[in-house]
């Protein structure tokens, strides 16, 4: 007769699972994650193993992905990209949500004065043209790991903010959460019960899409402007520049890393929809 | 005001900020309600019904005045006891499906209350989830179905169930007919009047519905801008209301017209609506009532009672009693 | 003639796990330029869940079996976003039924009631504020000004349906869906705003298709009125047919179950049995369970929407065999 947020979590896992899209690209996103983890056990060759005598080779089975013009392996090559952009989108993901959800959670809780500054730069973030600001950094700082997940979590963390305050608001003054006080439940109970689960649910499924975001923003830098992190790693935007300047004749430098970081996204995207689909199937929020 | 009321609310007054402003909700408004007795309360939309219904089981605290429950003033005691006392105290509001724990099932929010102030073993508490599933119409079948797997009717019954469950000796509805269609609305009604004689529960009954008001309820009172205007029996009120605003309030009822010629037409009261931060002064009404009178516009108008136990403020009706 | 807007055989359901909520089985109605239809049926009867589908503003659980939804010379039903959410607001505005949902609560309420205008480039924001106030000023709502900066949770709940009422007036729309608009309205207010609207439909030709449970509502203002119940038509009549010569018996269970106004307290008398919900199409009348003049064929053959006389339809096959006898 009791059921409960358990067996919901349980409903929301059984409603992702039926959707076969989203199960597959989680598979993918796995498995991706086991390369970027044990990436160095996992790769074919040592990075930057140049065979010179096999430059320029398409794809074969002793090297899937082809070589480069230096014979150095694709597929260790895209397996230590992997590994820096999954690093940067996890890393940069983790700041903007504890960042934007901290800011909203005060911003809708606190007292209007606070509120009114908070959201004053949250949209100032929001406007921020935060591209050129990491550029800019990243550029600085050659692109050092830590450094450019710290500048794309502290320029993407507006949406987190304002999403998270938009849903305090909401939960914070519905007829839920009065029916708690009206039956005599303390604050604590509230809160865990009532407002947490509430808001946890849009927020992974915002993350997301989030991530989406960093991981192509972080692409487009190192493309545009080649700031990419120096030597022995490697960002996807790099390998992608460099292939193309190849890709007349030797199409596998482009579309082997371009395709992996794709399927990435369109991963991420997919699952994202699904999580929303599940977590969040009445929100029909409208425009 | 008799001791013996349950419920007794004297000279209260709440406020909310504006911006610069702060905006009289709840004004000077006094009312008491007897054991197992049903209050009903209608008018204007934004005239604090609501306020007032939330200021009655403590949910809000009065700027100015008290609230007292059964010879307790729930502005004197500590919030913890406070929390206890809201056992006695309960209130269902219009949106079911908003008022509702929607991730867990029906019986576990029946159970929150128990949970919450601890009473009884696991067993004996999903025993009583049964028995108050029953009481309102429902079956323990429903128990473990997930809010929005039921329509909004039995939604609402829900709704009542959880209030019931610590044994309230004080219901506040508040608009709980207004997303029910007419037969649920019927049997929702002809549950409360139920549970009136079975449970030995007063209500606080807050609708634009009249006809449900003046189906349920023994007495009615009429706000109009954060103030009480009138309070009679219903069937004095139904039958001859007095203060202009209640007029209004009950000419303005939409029957079905005998044909599309017979319509009536659609005019609401004229005239300015009062701000409710700079409220006009005398009475409040006497920017858009048809009797206002020079004095209306500058003294607040007493209260007359102009039946038995029926009352009402209004200028014009003491010019009525002395000439 | 030619409607301006037009549902033809919607079928809308919720797929579940266990088993499938049919709520919407082959829904047709349609409604002229300038015209007031209303739609009248309980609880679950599909009102709302038709016409949410019929925007695609239903939540993702819902799937679209069937039908189409012409306005304005296009299927609704197979746009794509953009070009839906160009119509929605500035052609086609709506009132939800759910207070909760229709305002955004992080945002305040005169944005919100601008919106419409600024997002479909109508006027400038100076204009876009003094029409936004002028509205809000004929909906009766106080200080409208100062209004204008509070947080919906601010309002009571007749001013957010009334604010609500006006995002969806701003762009001043075609056609005006209006799902419940004036429950939470006292009835000065709720004369008052209907007067709003009914101005509108003349002054301009708005049309507007109005959910309601209130038959004093429906018939003092509408022109027409559907009942639905089980997600079909039952009957659509012309008001005065309505209130005189109404035959479905859906209907008059519907008209007999309202509470009189008297402060005394005879039972109400209110239709046996409770809201279905079908987890199978229905494949008689959906009535058919509290129909009390039902018979054999009622539960194994769909009554068809049968013309009675001009503008007055009605789907019950006791009607049709009263129809033939005398006709
Ligand atoms: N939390 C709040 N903050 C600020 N103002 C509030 C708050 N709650 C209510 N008010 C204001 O108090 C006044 C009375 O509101 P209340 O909700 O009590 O009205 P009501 O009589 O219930 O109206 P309705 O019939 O429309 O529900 C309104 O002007 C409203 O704006
Ligand atoms: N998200 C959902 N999941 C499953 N079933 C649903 C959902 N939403 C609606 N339904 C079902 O669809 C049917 C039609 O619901 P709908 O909301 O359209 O009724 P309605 O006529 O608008 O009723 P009301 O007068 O109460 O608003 C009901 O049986 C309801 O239970
Ligand atoms: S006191 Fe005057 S203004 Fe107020 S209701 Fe009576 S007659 Fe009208
Ligand atoms: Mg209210
Ligand atoms: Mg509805």
């Amino acid at each position: 007769m009791i059921r409960s947020r358990a067996s919901l979590w349980l409903q929301g896992w059984r409603r992702f699972a039926d959707n076969k899209v989203a199960v597959i690209g989680l598979a993918w996103l796995v498995l991706f994650s086991i390369v970027a983890l044990w990436g160095r056990q996992l790769a074919p060759y040592p990075m930057h193993y140049a065979n010179l005598f096999a430059g320029n080779e398409g794809p074969s089975l002793s090297h899937p992905f082809g070589t480069d013009s230096l014979g150095q392996d694709m597929l260790t090559m895209v397996m230590y990209g992997l590994r820096y952009t999954l690093a940067v989108g996890f890393g940069a993901t983790v700041v903007a949500l504890v960042v934007g959800v901290l800011v909203g959670l005060t911003s809708g809780l606190a007292a209007r004065w606070v509120d009114e500054i908070l959201m004053r730069l949250t949209d100032f973030m929001y406007a921020f043209p935060g591209f050129l600001f990491a550029a800019f950094i990243i550029g600085v700082f050659h692109g050092a790991i830590g450094v450019v997940i710290g500048v794309f979590g502290l320029t993407q963390w507006a949406g987190f903010a304002r999403l998270t305050r938009g849903l305090v608001l909401t939960v914070r003054h519905s007829e839920l959460v009065e029916s708690g006080h009206a039956i005599g439940a303390s604050s604590t109970f509230i809160a865990l019960r009532y407002i947490l689960p509430q808001v946890i649910n849009s927020i992974i499924v915002y993350t997301a899409f989030v991530a989406v975001n960093i991981i192509t923003l972080q692409a487009e830098l190192s493309l545009f402007y080649g700031t990419g992190p120096a030597l022995p790693l490697i960002s996807f935007g790099q390998l992608i520049s460099q292939g193309t300047q190849d890709v007349l004749g030797y199409w596998w430098l482009l579309v082997m890393p371009v395709g992996t970081l794709i399927s990435l996204l369109v991963a991420l995207v997919v699952v994202g929809e699904g999580l929303q689909a599940a977590l969040n199937p009445k929100g029909n929020r409208i425009l | 005001m008799s001791d013996n009321a349950l419920l007794a609310i004297d000279q209260v007054t709440k406020t909310f900020p504006w911006g610069k402003h702060r905006i009289e909700a709840v004004r000077r408004v006094s009312l008491s309600i007897g054991t197992a007795e049903t209050l009903g309360l209608v008018g204007e939309s934004g005239s604090g019904k609501s306020t007032l219904g939330r200021l009655a089981i403590g949910l809000l605290a009065p700027d100015r005045g008290t609230v007292t429950v059964s010879g307790v003033n729930l502005g004197a005691v500590a919030p913890r006891t406070l929390r206890t006392m809201r056992q006695t105290l309960q209130i269902v509001f219009q949106d079911p499906g908003a008022a509702l724990n929607a991730r867990v099932s029906v019986a576990a929010n029946i159970l929150e209350p128990l949970v919450v102030h601890n009473i009884g073993t696991r067993d004996e508490r999903l025993r009583r989830v049964g028995r108050l599933l029953e009481r309102v119409g429902l079956t323990t079948a429903h128990g473990p179905a997930m809010p929005d797997e039921l329509s909004g009717g039995q939604l609402q019954r829900v709704m009542i169930a959880r209030a019931l469950a610590l044994g309230p000796k004080l219901l506040v509805c508040d608009e709980i007919l207004s997303a029910l269609d007419l037969s649920v609305q019927a049997q929702v009604l002809s549950l409360l009047d139920d549970l009136r004689t079975t449970e030995d529960l007063a209500y606080l009954f807050i609708s634009h519905n009249l006809s449900a008001v003046a189906y349920l309820s023994d007495r009615i009172g009429v706000m109009y801008l954060g103030e009480l205007v009138e309070w009679a029996p219903t069937a004095a009120l139904v039958a001859a209301p007095k203060h202009p605003y209640t007029q209004a309030l009950f000419q303005s009822i939409l029957e079905v017209p005998t044909s599309k010629a017979a319509r009536k037409s659609l005019t609401g009261i004229p005239g300015e609506v009062p701000s409710a931060i700079d409220r006009p002064l005398g009475c409040a009404f006497h920017t858009r009532c048809p009797l206002a009178m020079d004095i209306c516009r500058q003294e607040a108008p007493p209260w007359l009672t102009v039946g038995d136990q029926h009352q009402a403020a209004c200028h014009a009706l003491a010019a009525v009693e002395e000439g | 003639m030619s409607a301006l807007f037009q549902i033809n055989d919607l079928a809308v359901s919720f797929p579940g796990r266990d088993q499938t909520v049919y709520a919407v089985n082959g829904l047709s109605l349609a409604v002229e330029a300038g015209e007031w239809l209303g739609v009248v049926g309980e609880s679950g009867s599909g009102k709302s869940v038709s016409l949410l589908a019929s925007l695609q503003l239903l939540s993702a659980t819902s799937r679209i079996d069937r039908g189409q939804v012409w306005f304005d010379g296009r299927d609704l039903l197979r746009l794509k976003r953009r070009p839906l959410r160009e119509i929605l607001g500035r052609q086609i505005g709506v009132i939800f039924q759910n207070l909760a949902n229709g305002l955004d609560p992080s945002m305040r309420v005169g944005q919100q009631v601008m919106e419409p205008m600024l997002a479909h480039a109508i006027c400038t924001k100076p204009e876009a504020r003094r029409r936004a106030l002028d509205l809000l000023t004929e909906l009766g709502l106080s200080d409208p000004e100062r209004q204008f900066e509070r947080y919906p949770f601010e309002l009571s709940g007749g001013m957010r349906q009334r604010a609500m009422m006006a995002v969806a007036l701003a762009a001043e729309p075609a056609l005006l869906i209006a799902d419940e608009p004036t429950t939470a309205l006292d009835t000065t207010v709720q004369l008052q705003v209907l007067s709003v609207l009914q101005e509108a439909c003349r002054r301009r030709q708005m049309t507007v298709i109005m959910v309601t449970h209130d038959l004093g509502v429906a018939t003092n203002v509408c022109d027409r009125v559907v009942v639905m119940y089980g997600g079909q038509v039952m009957e659509n009549a012309e008001i005065d047919t309505f209130i005189q010569a109404s035959v479905h018996p859906y209907t008059q269970g519907l008209k007999g179950s309202m509470i009189p106004l008297n402060g005394t307290h005879a039972p109400i008398q209110a239709i046996e049995g409770s809201a279905e919900i079908f987890h199978q199409v229905p494949r008689g009348c959906p009535f058919v369970a509290r129909c009390p003049v039902a018979f054999e064929r009622c539960h194994t053959e769909r009554p068809r929407l049968l013309s009675l006389a001009d503008g007055h339809e009605a789907a019950c096959h006791r009607v049709e065999e009263a129809t033939a006898r005398v006709g």
